[in-house]
């Protein structure tokens, strides 16, 4: 079964500096219908303004992933870590026992733009970590390219060096152009979410346009084709 | 319960910045919930290593003592505890006190002993607990085990 989340149906929060779209409940934005898919809490789809960004915060036992689509996002942290992170980049965190984090566009000119992804940790109080990994965009060109998976993933070697997250999730990231296909076999007691970053996109036969998401639950096979000449960028989350 | 606790420091090199952020993980740790806030700092001469902070923190506001339980307040070598951004600052939370929205209930003070012993007469004079340091605090992690037993304090209280 897949069921489409339109991305105009999702939370949205305009506040000049920052426009975001809410998947899921988060912030001011409070839906009991969607409040996540199975460990997936949040997919946030952030445009900041120059300059601009979320100071120090702090999270608590969540695994925190940035995937940056566009401009650079300045990142600090309560462990020390501070790094500039670009497209092709995977930035995991594991808040664990807590950290401290902010978030700013690294760019004094231009936006950035960014899904920040939440993912519930299958257990507490985990010693809190910083992961980021570059990749070239080759890898995710017709192809699945692995952002994140589980501590003890026997990941295929061709899907690439993803971060090392808490939970049994597996997230992907490919990218297609005018003519290419991807399928994917999903175990029927899987689950699946997708999530569009660029460009629309035809899931299984549907429909699926720029911000789309799309749970999918009792599948066994997944097709993935552009819808038009632009291509088009998504996430797959493949979830216990 | 889990506390609310609000984290208020002054810095401009970060060196204060950095037991901050210490005390507030520790206080998060003990599933707290923080707020961090940068005293507003009026001299002319800011050191440029500091610029980034008054962009990644906003100044402590009236809410913060209408949300938080508890206060962990980080005064650096260099501010003199009779300084005038200070005493804005206390005379804010006083108005915050006489109004109905007031909601903190202890503070505790991390800044050198001259500074403390100044500052935490004045917070006990708002109706604060002061929770005194286990140990003289030199280190992040000081603050942090510091941040820990502030979150634990304001969370049973």
């Amino acid at each position: 079964m897949i069921t489409i989340r339109r991305s105009t149906e999702r939370g949205h929060a305009q506040h000049g500096w920052l426009d975001s779209w809410h998947t899921f409940s988060f912030a001011d934005y409070y839906d009991p219908a969607h409040m996540g898919f199975r460990s997936l809490r949040v997919i946030n789809d952030d445009r900041v303004a120059p300059a601009r960004g979320f100071g120090s915060h702090a999270h608590r036992d969540m695994e925190i992933i940035s995937y940056v689509l566009d401009g650079g996002l300045s990142h600090r942290d309560s462990m020390g870590e501070s790094h500039i992170l670009g497209p092709n980049t995977i930035q995991a965190m594991s808040a664990g026992t807590g950290i401290v984090h902010s978030e700013f566009n690294a760019s004094e000119t231009a936006p950035v733009h960014f899904l920040q992804i939440w993912i519930e940790p299958a257990m507490e109080d985990v010693k809190p970590s910083y992961q980021q990994i570059a990749f070239d965009p080759a890898e995710k060109q017709g192809r699945f390219r692995l952002i994140a998976g589980p501590h003890d993933h026997d990941a295929n070697p061709a899907d690439g060096v993803g971060a090392v997250i808490h939970q049994d999730a597996w997230v992907y990231a490919a990218e297609l152009r005018a003519g290419e296909t991807l399928s994917r076999p999903l175990n029927n007691h899987r689950f699946a979410w997708v999530q569009m970053a660029r460009g629309a996109m035809k899931l299984n036969g549907l429909d699926l346009a720029e911000g789309d998401g799309a749970s999918i639950s009792a599948e066994t096979a997944l097709s993935f084709a552009p819808s038009d000449a632009a291509g088009c960028e998504f996430l797959l989350f493949d979830l216990a | 319960m889990n506390a609310r606790v609000v984290v208020v420091f002054a810095s401009r090199r970060g060196s204060t910045e950095r037991l901050a952020t210490a005390a507030a993980v520790g206080a998060v740790e003990m599933r707290g919930e923080i707020r961090l806030r940068l005293l507003p700092d009026s001299a002319s001469d800011l050191p440029p290593e500091g610029a980034y902070l008054a962009k990644e923190y906003v100044p402590p506001r009236d809410a913060d003592a209408a949300w938080a339980d508890a206060l962990i307040l980080l005064l650096p070598n260099w501010l003199d505890a009779a300084s005038p951004d200070l005493d804005r600052w206390f005379t804010s939370l006083d108005a915050v006190r006489q109004s109905d929205r007031w909601r903190l209930r202890a503070a505790a003070v991390i800044a050198p002993d001259a500074t403390r012993a100044a500052v935490e007469p004045r917070l006990a004079a708002l109706g604060l607990s002061i929770i005194p340091p286990p140990t003289t605090v030199a280190s992040p992690e000081d603050a942090r085990m510091f941040g820990r037993a502030t979150g634990c304090f304001a969370g049973d209280a």
